[in-house]
């Protein structure tokens, strides 16, 4: 297990190395110009000339990039052209809006999908089965944009839920409601996060501002999980056809195994290394910035700081994101590999 | 065993029906809920990120830096043909030689951080945006008060002198955002930080005369949060809480003004939906002429444009009616480069040559686009690949005038490019058409004749779209600059726009356009404004809102 640990771990600080490259050369890439974007309709060549050279953007590539390294490796991703503000105390605010949104989406999309691909695997070529393939269909399908304002207009304030039965509507965005909770003074609390649902209960103890935040997160949270829940379904379906049709599952029915101890423990355990990966791709993905979902409901995360920053050509925050996405899928990946091992031991041993 | 395994799935469902019906009850802990019943949201489009007014030119951050900070005078909000208003200077008065401003400052106003204002507190601020004695990154509008030779300050009198007698255009620079007083105390405190450490903490801590201070302030986090200034000089505000939001999807604004429950005031509302917003029983859509005018500008250097009898029968080609369509109503077609909320418009210009029968112009135009040897020749529009307030689909419109120019025996390929892209591709020439426009951030007519026509050094300026630096052209701008009677000025400008389009033919103006916000019934007293601006100081809600 140590060997494959090491080999793992030295793969992933090679294509470390070759992201931080492509990150620090990102920005030669874009469009545009900062100083054009700071300078908006008063741009001057004179004036945008002694911007770039005080942003360091005139200096050659390679002492920018070592001055990139030099600030990386104390931590420092640089301060946003636009706000002057340093990119981490953004993301310490920008990050846990996503982890939180991201991971409530992950675990609606498991526990929907795994559940959707385990039911219409069961009962295969039925309406079931059907039913639950046209579901993931959509899922993978609808725009996310639409199925963002189809969700307001059904859950959302003064939507069609509210409308006829006079529940109350979930929030159109935001992840709390600045004229209602005054929220933002947590930050400044000992032992705050910056993840509003632990913030809420286990720092402020207020139950009623956890189920605002709760509210908040609803439905964005589940218009991100569309897409996740149909591969994951779909993935889920798939690996359990393949496994319940194997001769130890017959016999397990056969030596007279409760139905749920066949599936949960026999089957799934088998048919779950495809779903592992896919549900670790899917959070990658999901931190990597629910752009669509963060901009249609305004939520303050990667995503939203990535449109932003690409909008205004500021550089840092962008390096930065693109950075941690990449870290995050390694990571990830990392962590799904290792699991393989746990979940199928022969692939330490270099059998499977 | 079969009840442990519906456990999660029910206390999901427990879950997500507490969260949807649970009451937002206050609890413990220090964590207050915010009063409801004085209480404004505002959903804009465009986000504020810096409130530091000396370092940025972004509306978006106007829209928060109004609330916060205010100028020594102002340009009436409804009619910019009005004389300027006194605000945080009472009076003024310029010297016989037009080389000095002295104004009395008011004796009764205090910064949010509890410093007094006197002169010196604005011969601070002045310096800071003057890049005087502060370093700072940048100063966008800095370059419009470098004719401020030294400022002096003594008591409640402050003096500007002046290197150039154009006491007429920088008063009306000084009605500015970006010539915002800031406390001194704050100033003073940024003197030992870098300059992008001191936009962070004048930022943070933004600290102004205004009716509404700052409360809480995230950009990060979307985060704009102001509360009324209880000792503010014109009187207390009425409402409590100003909260803004930041929306940029237009969709999703629209989904506001028909969903939100609060009192709520939303800008940049898409012009297809104006009409029905009009009719609205719990809403008011307030629209204002804006002082911003869309253009087609045409390359003086270009080596396809440069013949003058080309550049004419552009202008004589242009058809601003299937133009104005794209606008929903909201716009009028427009003849010069100034716009018609401004004193110097003239409504009876129209370029030599000019016939209302189109169908004679198009003759017209095409015999000069045969005197320039232009015939068949193909052309590029530029255009913002986003849509901008002057120009709601800018594609669109550039087709529109690829068809009206095709007419007159031009070929023209449109192209959108990147707004970032677009100014430092116009500043070098590498243009022959585009399509841009122009908002006036003073009100005074200099500010659209001295960027867009003039130059300086012989070489014409960033904004000059012509790319034409005429020694005739710069003689009168800097003529107008100096007269100080209001008659002479406009009769000085009219001049000046005729001989531009008859001499360098550099713009065809298309549009005036008109500027919205929608905001609940409940909410009254509202100051808007053409620059899309809005002020709550004299607002008020009805008894009935929440």
């Amino acid at each position: 297990m140590l060997a494959y640990l090491t080999r793992r771990l030295a793969l992933s600080a090679l294509i470390l190395v070759g992201v931080v490259l492509a990150v620090f050369l990102l920005h030669h890439a874009l469009p545009g110009d900062p100083a054009a974007a700071l300078l908006g309709k008063n741009y001057n060549a004179a004036e945008a000339e002694q911007l770039r050279e005080g942003l360091g953007l005139n200096d050659p590539l390679p002492v920018q990039f070592g001055r990139y390294l030099s600030d990386l490796s104390r931590g420092d991703l640089g301060r946003s052209h636009v706000t002057s503000r340093p990119v981490t105390r953004d993301l310490s605010t920008a990050l846990p809006a996503t982890i939180e949104l991201g991971v409530s989406a992950l675990l609606l999309a498991i526990f929907l999908g795994v559940g959707l691909g385990i039911l219409t695997s069961l009962r295969p070529r039925t309406w079931w089965d059907l039913g639950g393939l046209t579901l993931a269909l959509v899922g993978v399908s609808l725009p996310i944009f639409w199925l963002g304002f189809l969700a307001m207009g059904f859950l959302g304030e003064n939507g069609f839920l509210e409308q006829h039965t006079g529940f109350p509507g979930l929030p159109l965005g935001g992840r709390f409601d600045a004229s209602v909770w005054p929220l933002d003074t947590l930050a400044g609390q000992p032992g705050a996060t910056g993840f509003l649902l632990y913030d809420t209960l286990a720092v402020a103890r207020r139950p009623a501002a956890f189920w605002h935040v709760v509210r908040h997160l609803i439905l964005p949270a589940l218009v991100l999980s569309s897409v996740p829940t149909a591969i994951i379904a779909r993935i889920t379906r798939a690996a359990m056809g393949e496994v319940l049709v194997q001769d130890y599952i017959r016999t397990a029915r056969a030596k007279g195994l409760r139905a749920r101890q066949v599936i949960l423990k026999h089957a799934l355990r088998n048919a779950a290394i495809p779903i592992v990966t896919t549900i670790g791709t899917q959070l990658g993905y999901l931190l990597g910035g629910a752009v669509l979902t963060e901009t249609i409901f305004q939520w303050p995360g990667m995503g939203h700081y990535v449109v932003e920053s690409i909008l205004n050509s500021d550089v840092k925050p962008l390096q930065a994101c693109v950075l941690i996405v990449a870290v995050s899928f390694l990571g990830i990946n990392l962590l799904v590999d290792l699991s393989y091992a746990w979940l199928d031991p022969r692939v330490q041993e270099g059998r499977a | 065993m079969r009840a442990r395994s519906s456990l999660p799935s029910g206390l999901v469902l427990c879950a997500s029906l507490f969260a949807l019906g649970c009451p937002q009850a206050g609890g413990g802990g220090g964590l207050e809920k915010i009063d409801q019943s004085s209480l404004v949201e505002i959903i804009t489009s465009d986000d504020a990120k810096v409130l530091d007014p000396h370092t940025t030119s972004d509306g978006g951050n106007v829209k928060v830096i109004v609330q916060i900070y205010q100028t020594l005078v102002r340009v009436d909000p409804k009619d910019f043909k009005q004389p300027l208003r006194p605000e945080l200077a009472e009076s003024w008065e310029l010297a016989p030689d037009g080389r000095a401003l002295t104004f009395k400052i008011r004796a009764d106003v205090s910064f949010h951080d509890g410093a007094a204002l006197d002169a010196a507190a604005c011969k601070l601020s002045l310096e800071r945006l003057l890049k005087r004695g502060f370093e700072l990154r940048t100063s966008p509008y800095g370059f419009m008060f470098e004719d401020i030779d030294a400022i002096e300050a003594e008591g409640q009198t402050l003096t500007l002198k002046l290197k150039e007698p154009v006491a007429p255009v920088l008063l009306r620079s000084l009605s500015m955002f970006s010539a915002s007083i800031v406390s001194p105390k704050l100033l003073e405190a940024t003197r030992k930080l870098t300059p992008d450490e001191a936009q962070v903490y004048v930022t943070q801590n933004a600290a102004g005369t205004g009716p509404y201070a700052l409360d809480a302030f995230d950009p990060a986090a979307n985060l704009k949060r102001l509360k009324a200034y209880p000792g503010y000089w014109g009187g207390a505000p009425a409402i409590q809480t100003v909260v803004f939001k930041t929306v940029a999807d237009k969709a999703t604004r629209g989904e506001y003004v028909t969903r939100a429950k609060g009192v709520i005031l939303v800008d940049d509302v898409p012009r297809e939906s104006w009409a029905e917003l009009q009719k609205s029983e719990t809403m008011v859509l307030e629209s204002c002429w804006s002082p911003n005018v869309a253009y087609l500008g045409v390359s003086g250097t270009h080596e396809n444009t440069k013949e003058l009898p080309l550049r004419r029968a552009i202008e004589l080609a242009i058809d601003r009616g299937p133009v104005v369509a794209h606008y929903e109503g909201t716009a009028r077609r427009t003849y010069s480069l100034v716009s018609q909320v401004m004193a110097s418009y003239d409504p009876d210009l129209r370029c030599p040559g000019w016939d209302s029968d189109r169908a004679k112009r198009v003759e017209a135009a095409k015999a000069l686009v045969k005197e320039a040897g232009a015939v068949g020749r193909t052309l590029t529009i530029y255009h913002p690949d986003q849509p901008r307030p002057y120009l709601p689909a800018p594609a669109a419109i550039a087709d529109t005038i690829r068809n009206q120019l095709k007419e007159i025996g031009l070929e023209v390929k449109v192209q959108g490019k990147d707004k970032n892209a677009l100014f430092p591709e116009i500043e070098t020439g590498q243009y022959e058409l585009v399509l841009i426009g122009w908002t006036t951030d003073n009100g005074d007519p200099d500010n659209f004749y001295s960027p867009l026509a003039d130059g300086s050094d012989d070489k014409p300026s960033a904004s000059n779209v012509s790319r034409v630096f005429d020694a005739e052209v710069h003689r009168q701008v800097l003529a107008a600059r100096a007269i100080t009677d209001p008659a002479k000025r406009v009769a000085a400008y009219r001049a000046l726009e005729l001989d531009l389009q008859t001499r360098i033919a550099g713009y065809v103006p298309l549009v005036n356009t008109q500027t919205a916000v929608v905001y609940s019934k409940a909410l009254r007293g509202v100051e808007v404004d053409g620059l899309g601006h809005f002020r709550f100081h004299k607002a008020t809600l009805a008894p009935s809102a929440p």
